[in-house]
């Protein structure tokens, strides 16, 4: 009996032409997924198609399988419902349990048959196109096969399980999609809460599909392992894998029991409905009379009638409870993202701001999207699902009156929705107590606007309404506007399409939102490609309204004809008007991006740069001179974004070579207008437009040791905007302008900072793998190069800076001057001592939030207006640290010191003469409750003035090991100041949580892990894992002695430059034998 | 006041032909649209009331073209379909005033007005608050009928209406059905004999797509008078008599199987002559159109 209901459903579903579609889609989901996974292992040792890629792939499932398990699991069961054959199929002689049985492993089967689909996918990358034959290995047939059987498999019994469970409980078909969609909402939470938060074992247990678990276990594995192991089922995973196939059993076993005929013919029936008809047979209401009405058919009355019509389909929609618990979990969400996972901040929560509250939209999007689209498909169908179409279609409506009131509606509920996420968003705030945090323009311009708002859902909600006209099928409409604009989603999230204006109604930069500058150079990107993308909305729409089938559908030739009579002729010329203004809007929007140089994809900036490489490594070799001192006057032009300058620069040969030829490297939209070399203009002997590097021709040679001037007025300004997210152009903003002077000024030389460093892309552009990203400890060459800047010794110099009327500029030096001119603001630097050349300069609209003296240092904090939440422990961190700089390593170099904001698009944090800056991301708007963010806080703060004291006294080489002495010293210098002042606890805090980074950034490592002693400069390494060797080696070595290692060190090497080999090598010659071998195997090994 | 249908054709594209060169002229009053099931009733109606086009042909109603102005054809047109959902979160109140406001009633108070007479006249005044999917089959097709009569329309095409329902309710239907009949063209599309005689003035009957036969029921069930005969016959000889006569229709009384037979004469003394019905004409014009379609 089983096996016969079992082998008809088999027949029946696998031969349906929508399985051989789903199986399809599932194919090209694996292929498309494994390019997806693949790039998130960045080591270039990974290969496309190795074990960890499918185990994660199999685990995540993918949203092609999840769509198909929801369309098809539930309609086993429901089908004899809808289709009524449960009236004379349930009567037939078969054991209902048997029957439940047949049906629900016939659905489990046909699920785990169609996805093998997947499985094929994967096999087929090699043959896809997608990769490079070197990038694949031999097909992981096995292990496939084990990621199959321990995540795929046991994945769909669950979502079998509790469709069917619920089905069977409640009867009802939505409930049962409801309960995958929190299911799969539920699966996303874990995945994004430990994406955010780290892992913790909640998560790894919770998740459902074992997706968290397994990105955890992968994580710690070998470049090697994740290329051929089988994964092990132990700990967690086994935990993971175990409770959930329990809840599949279990909730399997609860619908087997509940599953009777009797009961489930029920579905569907709403009897409990029913209303009495308390006519009588035979009365008929004689007597009342019908009055005969008016009508009226006016261009006015259908206007108004759009409007009145539209009233009724909204409450189609909201009335049902449906759609009121999906309000419901919605609002639990956004309210759990709000006061629980709202981790913009690295380390943990930030203040309540109308910025953190409004970027739930950002996470939920996708998902909030989906909805609305479905919901849109299923209105826009209404009629004819609920067989009412033949009744409004013959009324006398203009099919643009019934069909825009649809839309309308659906605006309607979006909006809705819309209001409730801001009002949720003002009571988190509220119950979180940052009432005066609330900026009601922002969440207008967010939730309301195109930045994935409000407009955003109503040009896709426009875009279903032209697919519902094209197609005229609901499940069509379904599939190709979901699949559309998930396949359109997921491209862009894999770097498949990187400009914004391919990817319908996307505008660029909605995740850069900085409370300083705002959206930056996006704020007029994304006005013009939303007005681009409303005009094709607008083209949609009418369209949509051209071809909808009024009545019985109509033959593709005849639907498609623009001849068709559902359009007036001006409604058919504004089709074409507005096509028109689509097209040149992205001609023009094509020109800001080409034309104006403000985008390059990522494949020609590798191009580029491997290029350069090519051309130019031979500079490496010559002789050039650097800079010695700068004296520069920059105005900036902040609603321009244009700054205009002059600079003296005194270079000097530092070789005993004759340097004839003089070789800079300008940054794009740079344009020199003035260059002489003492006083002489200089001959141009070539010029690389793509590289902007100009070669001339000294007039008079330069020999060895000798100083001249550079004498070079340019301006720089960005025209136009990008219609991608990648590059802010952070040095020239409106608001918050902030960048290296090496934006202005050029590099002499080899700019080695524009190689190509992962090793994968290096393959790719034919260009031989990096053994290490900085000279090795023994290149004599690099070892007398400075670590910040190769083409520079230490500089001194004038900075004079002005600015807006509104705003105030940063720079390095003290500021010696300060004055209004021309109704603008100006500002003199000086840097008296040489320096390193990191120098960075800037101008925003700043506050000054305090001022005051520590020891023999006058202070000042400059920050946003609104962003004075940690400015008490700002200033006590300058104070406190200010003295343990000077208590453990010396004098505080400087006597003027500024602590400014900048925004979240730079680095979190820099340090230079006079001046610290940290990112607004960093701690300005954390909240601090906690001892972990308020200890942050401390950290940043001294790491920097420690990083001072060492710039000031140390001459770092640019070898191996640099960023030891520049990133990771001040930063265990900074954990024993916390440790000190806040206590070990906090310390511990701050460790663990860098060691977590490390654990999970370091399996990302694109070339190879370098051991700390020769470090070269990688993000997750020195900050991290660095840091805390060198805290515990201070621990270990008391740090009394540690500091008089330190000095003494730094007395006793002389004046050229210093390596963290030598450093190294002193501290563990000071420690206890005993405890040498764990500090050697900690810096010269990778464990 | 009259509809008229000139040779419509309309061939679907599996090739199924719906209907051939149908022509009709139906003037004020019901007229009764007899077929079997699959007859072409569905897709005349459907045409008639500009849900779909047809191959060739011509439809105008008081001038106007069904096929150039379907929207002004809409304006003076009320249209029950055989089968109909209705929103179910909505009640049948709000519907009659959404779809009244569709048909043009604009003003609020009319359209208020116009929906409680028909609620009233419909029997569904005091159910008119509560939602429609708690609506049982017959109030459905009160409700139907009270939304085809929305607007006072001018033309009228009901389709199956009373499919379905019981005989109450069927009952109801009739009076509902002839009351608004008297002025106005009422097109009943119906394979129940007896909704035509009960109810037109007029009527034609549909087969295979053509028109079988048009005019009065009463004098097309006179044309059979002195023609029909029937005889109590058993299972066994049913086949042989089939064979020798023309058989019409066969039905049970009482559990004995009688057959009716059309012909001149007696044709034998065992038959007895039979009242002519209108069930009569329309198996005999069944009947006649088989035999013309095997020819």
């Amino acid at each position: 009996m089983i096996t016969s209901i079992i082998k008809f459903q088999l027949k029946e579903r696998l031969t349906h032409w929508i399985s051989l579609v789903f199986f399809l889609m599932l194919i090209f989901q694996g292929v498309w997924y494994t390019k997806g996974t693949f790039d998130y292992y960045v080591n270039d040792g990974v290969l496309m198609n190795a074990p960890s890629i499918f185990y994660k792939n199999f685990a995540g499932l993918g949203m092609l399988m999840v769509i198909m398990i929801v369309i098809l699991t539930g309609s086993f069961f429901y089908k004899d419902i809808q289709y009524k054959t449960a009236n004379w199929v349930y009567t037939l002689p078969v054991n209902e349990k048997k029957f439940f049985i047949g049906r629900y492993l016939a659905a489990f089967c046909v699920n785990v048959i169609l996805a093998t689909g997947y499985f094929f996918g994967m096999l087929l990358v090699p043959y896809s196109g997608i990769g490079e034959a070197h990038r694949f290995g031999a097909a992981p047939i096995g292990q496939m096969l084990h990621g199959m059987t321990v995540f795929l498999v046991p994945n769909l019994l669950l979502f079998n399980s509790i469709i069917i469970c619920v089905l069977v409980y409640t009867k009802r078909m939505n409930v049962a999609y409801l309960a995958a969609f929190l299911v799969v909402v539920f699966f996303l939470l874990m995945q994004t809460t430990a994406e955010s938060s780290g892992y913790s074992p909640l998560l790894l247990i919770a998740d459902p599909n074992g997706y968290v678990t397994i990105s955890e276990y992968l994580d710690k594995l070998s470049t090697f392992d994740k290329n051929h192991a089988y994964v092990q089922l132990s700990g967690y995973l086994l935990i993971n894998r175990l409770m959930w196939l329990g809840v599949s059993v279990i909730l399997t076993v609860l619908a087997y029991r509940k599953f009777s005929f009797k009961d489930f013919i029920r579905a569907g029936n709403k009897k409990e409905k029913s209303i009495r008809d308390t006519v009588s047979p035979n009365f008929m209401n004689w007597t009342s009379k019908i009055p005969v009405p008016r009508l009226s058919f006016t261009l006015s009355d259908q206007l108004k009638k759009t409007l009145t019509l539209s009233s009724l389909e909204f409450n189609n929609i909201v009335r049902p409870s449906s759609f009121r618990i999906i309000i419901g979990v919605l609002v639990l969400m956004i309210v759990l993202q709000n006061l629980l996972w709202n981790a913009g901040y690295y380390i943990g929560p930030e203040m309540p701001l109308t910025s953190g509250m409004t970027f739930f939209r950002l996470a939920w999007g996708v998902i909030i999207t989906l909805l609305l689209m479905i919901w849109a498909g299923e209105l826009f169908f209404k009629d004819k699902t609920i067989n009412i179409w033949q009744i409004t279609d013959a009324l006398p409506v203009p099919v643009w009156v019934s069909q825009l009131s649809r839309l309308l509606a659906m605006c309607g509920v979006a909006l809705i929705l819309c209001l409730v996420f801001i009002l949720v968003g003002v009571i988190s705030q509220i119950a979180l107590g940052g009432m005066e945090q609330i900026d009601l323009g922002l969440y207008i311009s967010d939730v309301l606007g195109y930045k994935w708002g409000w407009l955003t859902f109503v040009l896709q909600i426009c875009f279903v309404f032209f697919i519902a006209g094209l197609t005229c099928s609901r499940y069509t409409t379904h599939i190709i506007s979901v699949g559309i604009f998930l396949i359109t989603i997921i491209s862009f999230d894999m770097g498949l399409f990187e400009q914004v204006r391919f990817g319908y109604p996307l505008v660029p930069g909605m995740e850069d939102y900085s409370e300083i500058s705002g959206y930056g150079i996006w704020a007029t990107a994304g006005f013009w490609l939303f007005i681009m993308w409303a005009s094709l909305a607008v083209v949609f729409v009418m369209l949509g309204i051209l071809f909808w089938d009024r009545g019985y559908p109509r033959s593709w030739f005849r639907k498609l004809q623009f001849s068709g009579k559902q359009l007036n002729s001006y409604a058919k010329l504004a089709v074409i008007v507005f096509l028109g203004i689509f097209l040149a809007l992205q001609y023009y929007i094509s020109a800001q991006a080409y034309s104006n140089g403000n985008f390059k994809s990522s494949s020609q900036e590798d191009f580029e740069a491997a290029d350069y490489e090519k051309k130019y490594k031979h500079l490496e070799e010559l002789a050039q001179p650097r800079y010695q001192k700068v004296d520069l006057e920059l105005a900036f032009y902040p609603e321009e974004r244009k700054a205009t300058y002059k600079a003296i620069i005194t270079l000097k040969n530092p070789s005993s070579e004759t340097i004839d030829v003089l070789y800079l490297n300008f940054k794009d939209f740079v344009k020199l207008t003035d260059l002489k070399f003492d006083n002489q203009s200089l001959k141009e002997v070539s010029k690389d437009e793509l590289h902007h590097l100009i070669t001339y021709h000294l007039p008079n040679p330069l020999s060895g040791g000798e100083v001249v001037t550079l004498q070079l007025e340019a301006e720089k300004q960005y025209v136009g905007f990008s219609p991608s997210g990648e590059n802010p152009q952070a040095d020239l903003m409106f608001n918050g302008s902030f960048g290296s002077i090496r934006e202005f000024l050029p590099v002499i030389g080899y700019d080695d900072s524009r190689e190509l460093d992962e090793n994968r892309k290096r393959t790719d552009e034919g260009l031989t793998k990096l053994l290490s990203r900085m000279p090795v400890l023994d290149d004599l060459s690099a070892q007398n190069e400075d670590a910040y800047a190769k083409d520079a010794f230490w500089v001194a110099g004038k900075i004079t800076l002005s600015t807006s009327s509104d705003q105030m500029c940063i720079a390095p030096g003290k500021l010696t001057e300060q004055w209004k001119e021309h109704d603008r603001n100006y500002y003199q630097f000086e840097v008296k001592d040489p320096a390193p050349f990191n120098w960075h300069i800037g101008s925003a609209k700043y506050v000054v939030q305090l001022e005051g003296q520590a020891k023999s240092v006058s202070y000042r904090i400059l920050g946003d207006v609104r962003h004075s939440f940690n400015t008490g422990i700002y200033e006590d961190a300058i104070r406190q640290g200010i003295e343990y700089v000077q208590e453990n390593l010396g004098k505080y170099p400087y006597d003027e010191l500024r602590l400014t904001e900048i925004n979240r698009y730079h680095d979190a944090r820099y340090a230079y003469p006079n001046m610290i800056a940290i990112s607004e991301k960093e701690g300005w708007v954390a909240d601090t409750k906690a001892l972990k963010e308020k200890s942050y806080l401390y950290l940043t703060v001294v790491s920097e003035l420690s990083k001072q004291w060492i710039n000031k006294h140390i001459h770092i080489a640019n070898v191996q090991g640099a960023d030891m002495l520049k990133v990771a010293l001040p930063e265990a210098i900074a954990l024993h100041f916390v440790e000190k002042s806040l206590g070990q606890e906090a310390a511990d805090l701050l460790v663990e949580k860098k060691l977590e980074i490390y654990g999970k950034d370091h399996n990302n490592e694109p070339n190879q892990e370098p051991p700390l002693l020769y470090a070269d400069g990688i993000d997750y390494l020195e900050v991290n894992k660095g840091a805390v060797a060198l805290y515990q080696m201070m621990k270990g070595l008391e740090p009394n002695l540690f500091y008089s290692v330190l000095k003494s060190w730094d007395q006793k090497e002389g004046d050229g430059n210093r390596t963290f080999k030598s450093l190294y090598e002193q501290l563990l010659s000071s420690l206890p034998t005993e405890n040498r071998e764990s500090i050697r195997v900690q810096f010269e090994e990778v464990n | 006041m009259e509809l008229v249908i000139e040779n419509l054709s309309k061939t679907y594209s599996n090739g199924v032909r719906a209907l051939h060169h149908v022509s009709l002229r139906i003037g004020k009053g019901m007229f009764g649209l007899l077929g079997q099931n699959g007859a072409g009733k569905s897709t005349l109606m459907r045409t008639i009331a500009t849900l779909q086009d047809a191959d060739q042909g011509q439809i105008v109603f008081n001038g106007i073209d069904a096929f150039q102005k379907p929207q002004e054809l809409r304006k003076v047109l009320g249209y029950l379909p055989q089968d109909f959902g209705v929103y179910p979160n909505v009640s049948a109140e709000e519907l009659l005033l959404h779809v009244a406001d569709m048909k043009g009633i604009v003003h609020a108070n009319e359209r208020k007005e116009h929906v409680d007479a028909l609620l009233q006249k419909v029997n569904l005044w005091d159910v008119r608050k509560k939602r429609l999917d708690g609506y049982s089959g017959g109030m459905k097709q009160r409700f139907g009928i009270a939304q085809a009569l929305l607007g006072s329309p001018q033309l009228i095409i009901v389709d199956e209406p009373t499919a379905g329902l019981d005989p109450a309710e069927r009952n109801r239907f009739y009076n509902l059905l002839s009351e608004i009949g008297e002025n106005t063209v009422v097109i009943l599309s119906t394979h129940i004999v007896e909704d035509v005689s009960t109810l037109c003035s007029e009527m034609a009957i549909i087969g295979h797509g053509e028109v079988l036969l048009t005019g009065k029921p009463d004098l097309i069930e006179e044309s059979l008078d002195g023609q029909l005969w029937e005889i109590q016959v058993s299972k066994e000889e049913l086949s042989h008599y089939y064979e020798e006569y023309k058989v019409i229709s066969s039905r049970f009384h009482l559990g004995k199987m009688l057959i009716t037979v059309v012909a001149d004469d007696i044709p034998d003394g065992n038959f007895w002559k039979k009242i002519p019905t209108l069930e009569d004409a329309y198996f005999n014009q069944l009947s006649k159109n088989k035999k013309l379609l095997s020819a």
